[in-house]
């Protein structure tokens, strides 16, 4: 655990970028978002594609279609 | 023709807020032209207003603008009562977190972002968080990060995260610092478990570090964040804050109405004379002063009253809050507020945030059960209980429960009895001159009185 913020500073370090905002983003804001939303981003991609998939077979085998839902 | 700019709208150069006869505007600059105009014509502005996200405004004569950069004169719905976030309990700072993330990742299919994550870019509206702020949004720019990441992390995540993982009443730190909890702080005070929590360790702990880390230094950039990340951003934070929780159970007054002094015939009795003196005065708006759950606080809002029910409890306002959402209640808003030290005003010249008595006075203040702990528990002198009320409100509801109250004796069993004045003729007379009686009604079965009192013109004579 101790490694953790050590690593990510690390990381952080190589990075940066600009702000056009009338609220100061703040540039440890910045460089921390980046980080984290890489990581998070792989994440995101699996759990939409996952979802896809869910809803495509919800919608060709389950017991109630989307539209009958809406319609019940 | 009054034309006053309202305070706490002048930091967005995208336009500001005024007030014309008594009506609330939005003046649009020309420099947020295209925003505006994106905002509109994407579909996005009518698909936030339809799913009650984003307040509903009607465009008004530009003539009422001012100055050679005016675009645009909007006027937004008018928002009964203006709150803040340190009057929020737990589910409403939650919900409001919930809402600007939902914004933006609406905005984002869009190709728009919010600006700004401020929490005070949110009210409650018919009994549910909505954004305010028009001129939140502008056009994303590909590989730009969310600039508002700093300013939701400040003004949601930790300070619900210290509601929720340290003491529910660190809500109050929003009354210190304007601009959200400072991340550093938050860390600081945050149990250290809560850093197993991958969510809290990224956007609480390590933000706040890094914050630190970079304080002052300016960085040249090449990294891009990719569009697919910005969401990956917003849905990670979405669950971050959804998943905190907090039980709302075990404060003083959360059990209060398992343990009146009234009977259930009692309690019915004295509803039906609220209930009879809120129709004499038939109110618009009403302030319920020390409400607990609200239950006289819904007396008022049936009978059409815009009620907003105060209590110095998180636990109370918690309960009242979960009810007005399970009811769809649009005319009941609880808040917390201690009434002896209520919101002052805050911010640039104490006047970006209004105080209490700046956003009164209202038709009718009622204060059921209350003044025994402002004269006793917290030794008010009656006249200026009355005093303070009548900077509150026209017309008064408020009971007097007297000293052969077992509540009451409860209050002096542990102190000394310095209160030869708190009788019932002491506490008319400190009322009298600020206000007239105009029905009195002894409440059945116990020793407390009922008053409906209209406030005089001018203060009567001692």
């Amino acid at each position: 655990m101790r490694h953790v913020p050590l690593l990510s500073f690390a990381i952080l370090s190589v990075l940066a970028c600009d702000a056009h905002a009338y609220v100061d983003p703040g540039t440890g804001s910045y460089v921390l978002q980046i980080v984290i939303a890489g990581l998070v981003a792989g994440l995101f991609a699996i759990k939409t594609f996952w979802l896809q998939i869910v809803a495509f077979f919800g919608s060709h085998f389950g017991r109630r279609s989307p539209t009958r839902r809406d319609d019940g | 023709m009054a034309r006053e700019l309202v305070q706490g709208s002048f930091r967005d150069p995208s336009g500001h807020i005024f007030e014309h006869n008594g009506e609330i505007y939005r003046q649009v600059n020309r420099t947020y032209r295209d925003d505006y105009d994106h905002l509109v014509s994407s579909g996005l502005y009518d698909a936030l207003v339809e799913a009650r996200l984003l307040v509903e405004h009607s465009e008004e004569d530009v003539g009422l603008g001012r100055g050679a950069n005016v675009y645009k004169v909007i006027k937004p719905k008018r928002i009964p009562f203006v709150s803040y976030p340190y009057e929020w309990c737990f589910g409403q700072l939650q919900e409001a977190a919930l809402l600007t993330l939902e914004v933006q990742r609406r905005a984002f299919e869009k190709g728009m972002v919010l600006k700004d994550g401020s929490a005070y870019n949110v009210q409650f509206l018919d009994g549910r968080a909505v954004l305010i702020d028009t001129l939140s949004f502008e056009r994303y720019r590909e590989g730009e990060p969310w600039v508002a990441y700093r300013q939701y992390c400040q003004h949601f995540l930790a300070p619900l995260a210290l509601m929720s993982r340290t003491d529910v009443r660190l809500n109050q730190l929003l009354r210190l610092y304007i601009d959200g909890v400072p991340l550093d702080l938050a860390s600081t005070l945050l149990p250290a478990r809560s850093k197993l929590n991958p969510g809290l360790l990224a956007h609480v702990h390590l933000h706040g570090r890094a914050q630190k880390r970079y304080a002052g230094k300016a960085v040249a950039s090449r990294r891009r964040m990719s569009p697919l990340a910005v969401r990956g951003l917003i849905d990670n934070l979405a669950g971050v804050t959804r998943r905190l929780r907090w039980k709302p159970e075990g404060t003083p007054w959360a059990e209060y109405y398992s343990e009146t002094n009234y009977t259930q015939e009692g309690m019915e009795n004295k509803k039906k004379t609220v209930m009879g003196f809120v129709d004499r005065v038939q109110p618009a708006i009403v302030w319920d002063l020390g409400a607990n759950t609200g239950v006289f606080s819904r007396i008022a809002a049936e009978r059409g009253a815009y009620t907003v029910a105060f209590d110095m409890d998180p636990a109370c306002v918690e309960r009242n809050f979960r009810a007005v959402r399970e009811n769809g209640e649009g005319r009941v808003l609880p808040l917390l507020l201690d009434l002896t030290n209520p919101s002052p005003g805050l911010g640039w010249s104490n006047a970006e945030r209004m105080s209490l008595v700046e956003r009164g006075p209202v038709d009718l203040v009622m204060a059921l059960a209350l003044v025994h702990h402002l004269a006793i528990g917290n030794n008010v002198p009656l006249p200026e209980v009355a005093r303070f009320f009548s900077t509150l409100a026209d017309a008064l509801i408020v009971e007097f429960v007297d000293k052969a109250d077992s509540q009451v004796q409860r209050m002096l069993a542990s102190r000394e009895d310095v209160f030869p004045h708190y009788t019932r003729e002491g506490f008319e007379a400190a009322f009298q001159p600020f206000f007239a009686t105009e029905t009195r009604e002894a409440a059945q079965g116990s020793t407390r009185t009922l008053y409906l009192m209209r406030k005089r013109s001018e203060p009567a004579p001692v």
